[in-house]
């Protein structure tokens, strides 16, 4: 920058300082500890606002009583002894919004944790913020493409809906988040860019690594943003981690775009905030939770939404992760967020340890409103396919006696067998909206009833190759989502028996 | 453990009007008050003197007449005046929580705040 120039801008921000007299709302320091600053004073202070104290320590005003008001501090490194000075700032947290937040991992503060350099410039967001009112908002009616064939068919999930994923850990929730980010490079079915938004709370730093390491190999980092912060990292940021990507996806979708927000998880993001609030010395509800758990939830939660055209026509998805403990999904903050949600998507402990991956019990999990937004094409296919899944589970007890079933309690077993095998998908390999359908439809119309179940994973993708190849036509249609008619099915019938005799 | 409020109702009837405490009450306190009790009527006592306080730092020479017009603005309250070195002239006036920056020193640092 020249001389001349930095001179023209001091100017210019000189001319915008007011030289009246400044008022300052103050308060002196109480006590301090755990990352909870009691002050007096700071009469004028309002919830949720920025504080700052003699060493530059920035804090938010949380609990404002009779006499004195209670600070968690926004970091761990500061020198705040009884008797410091501290005085509010009048502003709100809030976070810039900017296409420069794309492809960066950041830190609640919206402070690079990439080791680059970040500058934003925009429009502040704040972090609460109240949710669309129902005049703003429109019906879910578009897909968000999850490319997991399960999920698309039986759960669908439309933008703006809000889907959680429960399960114990290590059952392969986060794993579905990431299929779901990597999967919008498609663009399938022709549909507008999903900015992605993975918010981590209270991971280990390494798991968070490992996270942008996939998502950079796939090349989804050019539409998605991280948000993280770590276990290590104190809870007042754990706590605010949801909000400031929740606020960052705001930005997107006020611009008419398309916004997907992960929540990975929120039980962690729940314990932060009973540490914080058992600090700040409020009454323990349940399991020690504070009485509002349910509130900070949902109204975090309400601001996923799908905005009518006249308001900007985007749409903010969300996908919040919940951990159980021994699959129980009767404990306090799973039936929460299942009461807030539009729909679970339960993954099991057991289907995982016997292969069925993803580990999804399709029994238990629902799409309260992704039905809508599922293309017909896809709507024909998942529909008989819930069925065929219910009626083999419901035999699948009896597979032991096998010679002693008749002959149609066989063939549901067996076709069961066959659409359970389909269903299994690796993961980090996402298919688009053709080859779904294809293969969906080949395993319920009994297209793979003479496949040994065995070779039925060997079929699908040989299967799929192959009309890819050799009926590109076909696959043009089904791309498009449209109803399969009896042409259509013809067509692929015909593929199925000509690729079989080769098979 | 006396009441909170017990402590403070004590508190706002013993602090006179010229900031000293009824020798009394100080007297009953110290010799009946357990320590976590002490504390509190210590907090309290503190706020107190900050709600009925007003403090006005400058540089230089104050006026008489100056000094009555702050003292009528801030009707039943103790004003103090302080003289301050390096205000650069101008006026600090802080009540109980609420501070007023009319000064030089002040206005500098907040360029400076600014230019950074």
């Amino acid at each position: 920058m020249k001389a001349e120039e930095l001179l023209q801008q001091i100017e210019k921000r000189l001319s915008t300082v007011s030289v009246g007299a400044k008022y300052e709302n103050v308060g002196e320091v109480e006590s301090v500890g755990d990352g909870i600053v009691r002050t007096n004073g700071l009469s004028k202070v309002g919830f949720g606002e920025i504080v700052e104290f003699e060493d530059g320590t920035k804090g938010l005003a949380f609990n404002l009583e009779e006499d004195s008001v209670s600070i968690i501090l926004l970091s761990e490194n500061n020198s705040i002894k009884e008797g410091d000075k501290v005085k509010s700032t009048g502003q709100i947290l809030s976070s810039i919004g900017s296409d420069e937040l794309l492809g960066r991992v950041i830190g609640p503060l919206q402070n690079p944790l990439d080791g680059k350099k970040l500058q934003l410039k925009g429009k502040a967001y704040p972090l609460e913020r109240m949710a669309p009112g129902i005049v703003e908002r429109e019906p879910v009616d578009t897909p968000v493409k999850t490319g997991i064939k399960a999920i698309d068919a039986m759960i669908p999930i439309g933008r703006g809906q809000r889907e959680l994923l429960i399960g114990d850990r290590n059952t392969g929730k986060t794993a579905l988040a990431i299929d779901t980010i990597i999967n919008q490079k498609k663009k399938d079915l022709g549909l507008r860019q999903l900015i992605c938004i993975y918010c981590a709370i209270g991971q280990k730093r390494s798991n968070i690594a490992r996270t942008v390491g996939k998502l950079q190999e796939e090349g989804a980092m050019d539409y998605t943003v991280i948000v993280a912060s770590g276990a290590s990292d104190p809870a007042s940021l754990q706590f605010l981690a949801p909000f400031a990507a929740t606020a960052m996806g705001e930005y997107f979708m006020e611009k008419g775009q398309d916004v997907l927000v992960v929540y990975d998880d929120l039980s962690k993001h729940a314990w932060a905030y009973r540490q914080l609030s058992l600090l700040l010395r409020r009454p323990a509800g349940r399991e020690a939770y504070p009485g509002d758990i349910f509130y900070l939830h949902s109204r975090l939660l309400e601001r996923s939404s799908r905005m009518s055209d006249k308001y900007g026509g985007g749409s903010l998805t969300s996908l919040p992760i919940i951990e159980t403990q021994a699959g129980d999904s009767s404990a306090y903050i799973p039936t929460n967020v299942i009461s807030i949600t539009d729909g679970q998507i339960y993954l099991e402990n057991d289907l995982f340890n016997s292969g069925i991956r993803p580990a999804i019990n399709a029994g238990l999990s629902v799409s309260r409103v992704g039905g809508a937004a599922q293309t017909k094409g896809m709507k024909q296919v998942g529909a008989p396919l819930r069925l065929e899944l219910a009626q083999y589970r419901s035999l699948a007890a009896f597979v032991q006696f096998g010679s002693d079933l008749d002959e149609q309690t066989r063939n549901k077993i067996e076709r069961g067998k066959r659409v359970t095998e389909v269903l299994k998908q690796p993961q980090y390999s996402p298919l688009d909206e053709a080859s779904e359908i294809a293969i969906i439809y080949a395993a319920t119309s009994g297209g793979l009833d003479d496949i040994p179940v065995d070779r039925i994973k060997e079929f699908e993708s040989r299967f799929i190759e192959f009309i890819k190849v050799k009926n590109k036509k076909l696959i043009d249609v089904l791309k498009k989502g449209e109803k399969l008619d009896d042409k259509i099915q013809d067509e692929l019938d015909k593929s199925l028996a000509i690729f079989k005799k080769a098979f | 453990m006396i009441k909170k409020e017990l402590i403070k109702k004590l508190v706002e009837s013993s602090l006179r009007k010229d900031g000293a405490i009824d020798k009394k009450t100080a007297e009953f306190v110290i010799k009946n008050f357990r320590k976590r009790e002490l504390k509190e009527f210590q907090r309290q006592l503190t706020i107190k003197i900050m709600e009925q306080t007003v403090t006005v730092s400058y540089e230089g020479v104050l006026s008489t007449s100056s000094k009555k017009e702050i003292e009528s603005i801030f009707k039943g309250k103790r004003v103090n005046f302080i003289r301050e070195e390096k205000m650069g002239g101008g006026l600090r006036i802080r009540a109980n929580d609420i501070i007023i920056n009319y000064n030089i020193a002040d206005l500098i640092a907040g360029y400076v705040n600014s230019i950074n």
